[in-house]
């Protein structure tokens, strides 16, 4: 008799790092600003995939236009701030944010550090790992308003034939596809969603969202989360 | 050529599984925005995918009252890329009839694409 795992029908995705230590945020400088548009300008890339960022870009407005905010349309800012000279993401986070409202007439800015994107092959598995910092400004002010920052982590799983030697395998044709062409972007996704909306240290609900505006202060509430 | 579809439908599938995990109703339409962008920022000749993706998105939004913010504005720079100030100005106005938070910085985009101006210019000011 073979024991056979028969947990995993398909290569399962293993998502971890979900459970970010659930820190209090204090809502009181977003709370006392209540903006309505977000924008998205060049992010800060520490990670040595020079394409994360332009990918990154791709995954950003949904998610926190999601939330009730205007976003502004991230990629023509992007190809608008190339053509000024702001398309350095070191000189962007580094500006006065008050310096953009001048330009777009935004109520925030929402800045981003990529801190990890990358793929690492050890043994037999591949692991996927991007994490994010995320801070949006008053454009008004130039205070941050809110912060947060969300890690995630991508192991593909293979079900068990039964077979030691075919299982090791698959596992390492398996790990060798994940390093090459790594999921970055449902990672990136999931991510984003995330740190938009977690209670407790999301953003609160925007003006498209009325039925929550301004009044989801149990939710993302200035008390602190215990 | 031929690998682009199944690489756009490989991420159509993983992305439709993540998102059915997350999320119950959206409450705007964005289509296949993200994948289209993705592929976009891959290979600057896939201009025409991300074009697609943002008329479909807004076509479905219209009808629905779920226009993304954003996508008009974002088809409306396509077409002002490519110098058609009169497909653009339209979209421009009508991302900000429904997005009364873009009308700064659009009203003077849309000036100055009246003035021919399309592409570059000293300040957007």
């Amino acid at each position: 008799m073979k024991m056979r795992f028969l947990g995993f029908i398909v290569s399962a995705l293993i998502l971890t790092g979900c459970a970010t230590a659930p820190s209090s945020r204090d809502y009181s400088a977003i709370r006392a600003e209540n903006p309505r548009s977000i924008l998205v300008v060049p992010v800060l890339n520490d990670s040595l995939n020079v394409q994360a960022p332009d990918f990154f870009l791709s995954t950003i407005s949904r998610p926190f236009a999601e939330r009730g905010y205007y976003v502004f349309p991230a990629h023509m800012v992007k190809r608008l701030m190339e053509d000024e000279g702001l398309s350095d993401p070191g000189l962007i986070h580094n500006v006065d944010a008050t310096r953009l409202k001048q330009i777009f007439e935004c109520d925030s800015v929402l800045l981003v550090a990529i801190r990890r994107w990358d793929s690492k092959y050890i043994v037999i598995s591949t692991t996927t790992t991007v994490k994010f910092d995320y801070t949006i400004k008053s454009c008004k002010s130039g205070k941050v308003l809110w912060q947060n920052e969300q890690e995630l982590q991508y192991t593909p799983q293979q079900n068990s034939s039964g077979n030691p030697l075919a299982d090791l395998l698959v596992s390492a044709i398996s790990a060798a596809i994940e390093k090459a062409a790594p999921n970055y972007l449902p990672l990136t996704t999931q991510a984003n969603g995330l740190a938009a909306n977690t209670p407790g240290r999301g953003l609160p609900a925007g003006p498209y969202l009325p039925d929550q505006y301004l009044r989801d202060q149990a939710t993302f509430g200035s008390a602190q989360v215990p | 050529m031929k690998k682009a579809p199944k690489r756009v439908a490989l991420i159509l599938a993983v992305g439709i599984i993540s998102a059915s995990c997350s999320t119950t109703s959206e409450r705007f339409h964005w289509g296949t925005y993200e994948q289209a962008l993705y592929i976009y920022a891959k290979k600057p000749d896939q201009g025409l995918v991300y074009e697609k993706a943002l008329v479909s998105a807004i076509d479905v939004g219209r009808k629905t009252n779920r226009v993304a913010p954003g996508l008009l504005a974002e088809l409306g720079y396509m077409y002002l890329e490519r110098g058609d100030a009169s497909l653009a100005i339209p979209l421009f106005e009508e991302e900000m009839s429904l997005f009364p938070e873009s009308r700064a910085f659009l009203n003077n985009v849309v000036a100055r694409a009246k003035s021919g101006t399309t592409q570059k210019s000293g300040t957007i000011q």
